[in-house]
């Protein structure tokens, strides 16, 4: 199977506020398949999402190859080849929620029906079918994370990166949302999934593979296979193989060291 | 348990229909003050389509003046056509449709009876057109003209019924309970200041020639204000233009600016200096540049005094877009054009509608201050400062007091189209 995302020695340097280099991630080697559900995980500063910025080509990996559905990056950018998720919903206050998610769709010159039928499409995929004509501001964060899931969605990129995009909800709101996500990556065949988290329970629960990072410079530490049955549901955080994963990562986690740097690195 | 189980269950049920009208109740007083305006204009325009009216009446004199009549019937379509508002829920309503079919033909009719002197109602009577738009020499016979009069005052009826129709005041009134429990305490505080300024005026016998109180400036207003108005629409035609230019230009070059920040780095210091220069020292300049009668002279010095706040704020706005907003349209790798137009302009709208707000009353300042130095003698400045000079303190002081009510119309105005343009801005939600 080809792979969709292919990272090898990738490095990045950032320039610091004093003029100094400051390394935030350090030979990087990742093949994501297509369909995969891959997470990134690590502690705060470890450029975890650095790295995902770099496969959206949002920021530019200082040496190394990164291909995108087999293109360079910018490339796969140019393309709308991937759906981006922020921490924070960036939803427009301007916009009402369906105009919010014909968004890109307009910046692609899709015509006005076209527009309105995929993006009536996606708020139905998240369930927010009855808010089309409301303001973000009228929604709970949960609702607007997933509206910015359908708008990253509407274009039906083969390809979808996530930047803790649950990272601001409370518990319950996101273990729902946990399902929910599983839900539409289910319901979209072949659909690649990269999410950056720190939550070692969410990136279990979600994900085929768990990639986990070390602190900085970033590293791979260890790339852990979660072969939990799936369809997963709120039974599977019952199992005995899901909290032995989770020791697994946590345990990866500590082998490097334990003190959690506070860096200026955007993470 | 049943009682219990009950208790729980009858709020669920009997309380959210009560609580969701006056949570989600977000009517605001605009609709209000639109429906006070198209009334005014309705009155208004009604005295200015008969000479008798136009003439003989303080209040129809007062707006005799030539290029403001078309500005209020052009207005009052204006004010129709936004009560029409949502057309699709009017014609569901056969009475609100009538009430709209009827205030557009009384618009229609002022437009042609005040823009292009076309007097449908005379023309239909028999009388000669001429009669409407001179004053009337005294050997007239004015029957028929009264008689005009009476049966369009019909109409002006019409219309007036058909605001009342639109507006329905009387299912309003939960809006002005919330309206005077928030502005009662500037309503209470205005009213204390007033009657303050009377009293001890009155107690130290303070001269009238050097302040009235303001018992006697509301009397001088009330006999002079036909002149008033018509100087201070002279005045505030130089303010608009002013405005436009000085704003229009800002607004523009802000965005280039914005857009090339080479062109702004060169730019600014430049633009900042020019600013520390206090602009109306320029006026004798500009009278000698254009010529104190020429209009323009009034014009540049508003639209120099307003151009600054509106450039600045619009670069600053432009630059004040949230970070990720702008990955978000690169990881749709989208056109400057789009993300100028999608994200930057809206996201400097609260910023260029700040200015132009101050903009407003400084335009109205360098609009007056600017006749201080000459000009044709028919402004509200050139006006308070004959009166000033004559000890005519009362006259002055009417003056200062229509300024600032053209002053806070055209604040009006521009809030009104923020409001429009930006109801989705968190300054304008309901709490």
């Amino acid at each position: 199977m080809a792979n969709v995302i292919s990272i090898k020695s990738l490095n990045k340097t950032f320039r610091g506020s004093d003029g100094a280099q400051v390394q935030a991630l350090e030979d990087i080697n990742l093949e994501i398949e297509r369909g995969e559900f891959i997470s990134l995980i690590g502690p705060s500063g470890c450029g975890k999402s650095t790295l995902l910025r770099m496969i959206a080509d949002l920021i530019e990996p200082s040496s190394g190859s990164l291909t995108v559905n087999g293109k360079p990056a910018a490339q796969a950018r140019k393309d709308r080849d991937y759906g981006f998720v922020f921490q924070s919903p960036t939803l427009y206050d301007w916009r009402t929620i369906i105009k919010n998610v014909e968004l890109p769709l307009e910046i692609m010159k899709y015509s006005k029906d076209e527009r309105e039928r995929r993006a009536s499409d996606m708020l139905r995929l998240v369930e927010l079918s009855d808010f089309h004509h409301k303001y973000p501001w009228q929604l709970s964060g949960g609702m607007q994370q997933r509206v910015s899931i359908a708008r990253a969605l509407a274009f039906q990129p083969n390809i979808l990166l996530m930047d803790e995009p649950f990272g601001a909800l409370d518990e319950m709101t996101r273990e729902r949302m946990n399902n929910e996500l599983l839900r539409i990556w289910t319901a979209i065949p072949d659909m690649t999934v990269v999410f950056v988290t720190h939550s070692i329970a969410e990136a279990v629960y979600l994900s085929d593979r768990v990639v986990v990072l070390s602190p900085r410079p970033g590293r791979l530490a260890e790339i852990i296979d979660v072969p939990l049955p799936r369809p997963r549901g709120p039974e599977t955080r019952d199992l005995d193989e899901y909290f032995h994963l989770t020791s697994r990562v946590r345990h990866s986690l500590r082998g490097g060291t334990l003190e959690m740097q506070k860096v200026k690195v955007i993470d | 348990m049943v009682p219990i189980a009950r208790k729980r269950h009858e709020p669920v049920v009997a309380a959210p229909p009560a609580a969701d009208e006056t949570a989600h109740d977000t009517r605001t007083l605009g609709l209000d003050m639109l429906a006070l305006v198209a009334l005014f204009l309705v009155i208004v325009t009604y005295h200015l389509q008969n000479p008798i009216l136009l003439y003989d009446v303080q209040f129809g004199s007062a707006f005799r003046n030539a290029t403001l009549q078309p500005v209020l019937a052009v207005a009052l379509l204006g004010a129709t056509l936004l009560l029409a508002g949502d057309f699709k829920t009017q014609r569901t309503h056969s009475v609100r449709l009538a009430a709209v079919v009827v205030l557009l033909l009384y618009s229609l009719y002022m437009i042609l009876a005040v823009v292009f002197d076309f007097n449908i109602a005379g023309a239909l009577m028999g009388i000669d057109q001429a009669l409407f738009l001179e004053r009337l020499p005294d050997d007239v016979i004015r029957a028929p003209l009264e008689s005009h009069l009476t049966i369009t005052a019909l109409f002006e009826f019409l219309a007036i019924l058909a605001v009342l129709m639109l507006w329905q005041p009387g299912t309003r009134f939960a809006v002005y309970g919330r309206a005077v429990r928030m502005n009662a305490s500037p309503l209470i505080v205005a009213v204390v200041v007033l009657v303050l300024l009377e009293s001890v005026i009155n107690l130290f016998q303070v001269q009238e020639f050097l302040l009235p109180r303001p018992s006697v400036i509301a009397a001088t207003f009330g006999e002079i204000y036909p002149r008033l108005v018509s100087v201070g629409w002279n005045t505030f035609q130089n303010a608009f233009w002013g405005f436009v230019i000085g704003c229009g230009a800002g607004v523009l070059t802000g965005m280039l600016a914005a857009r090339f920040t080479g062109f702004s780095r060169a730019l600014l210091p430049l633009a900042i200096g020019i600013n520390a220069v206090p602009i109306i020292a320029l006026a004798p300049i500009m009278n000698n540049w254009f010529g104190a009668i020429n209009p323009a002279s009034k014009i540049a010095i508003v639209a120099v005094l307003t151009y600054f706040p509106a450039m600045i704020s619009t670069v600053r706005g432009l630059n004040a877009v949230d970070h990720l907003s702008l990955e978000l349209m690169k990881s749709y790798a989208a056109s400057q054009w789009d993300i100028f137009w999608k994200v930057r302009l809206p996201s400097a709208l609260p910023f260029i509608f700040s200015a132009l707000k101050v903009a407003t009353t400084l335009s109205m300042i360098g609009a007056i201050v600017s006749e201080y130095f000459g000009g044709t003698g028919n402004g509200l400045g050139f006006s308070i400062r004959n009166d000033a000079a004559f000890f005519k303190n009362a006259e002055a002081w009417s003056g200062i007091v229509i300024a600032s009510l053209f002053g806070i119309g055209f604040y009006g105005v521009v809030s009104a189209a923020e409001r429009a343009l930006m109801h989705w801005h968190v300054s304008f939600r309901e709490k």
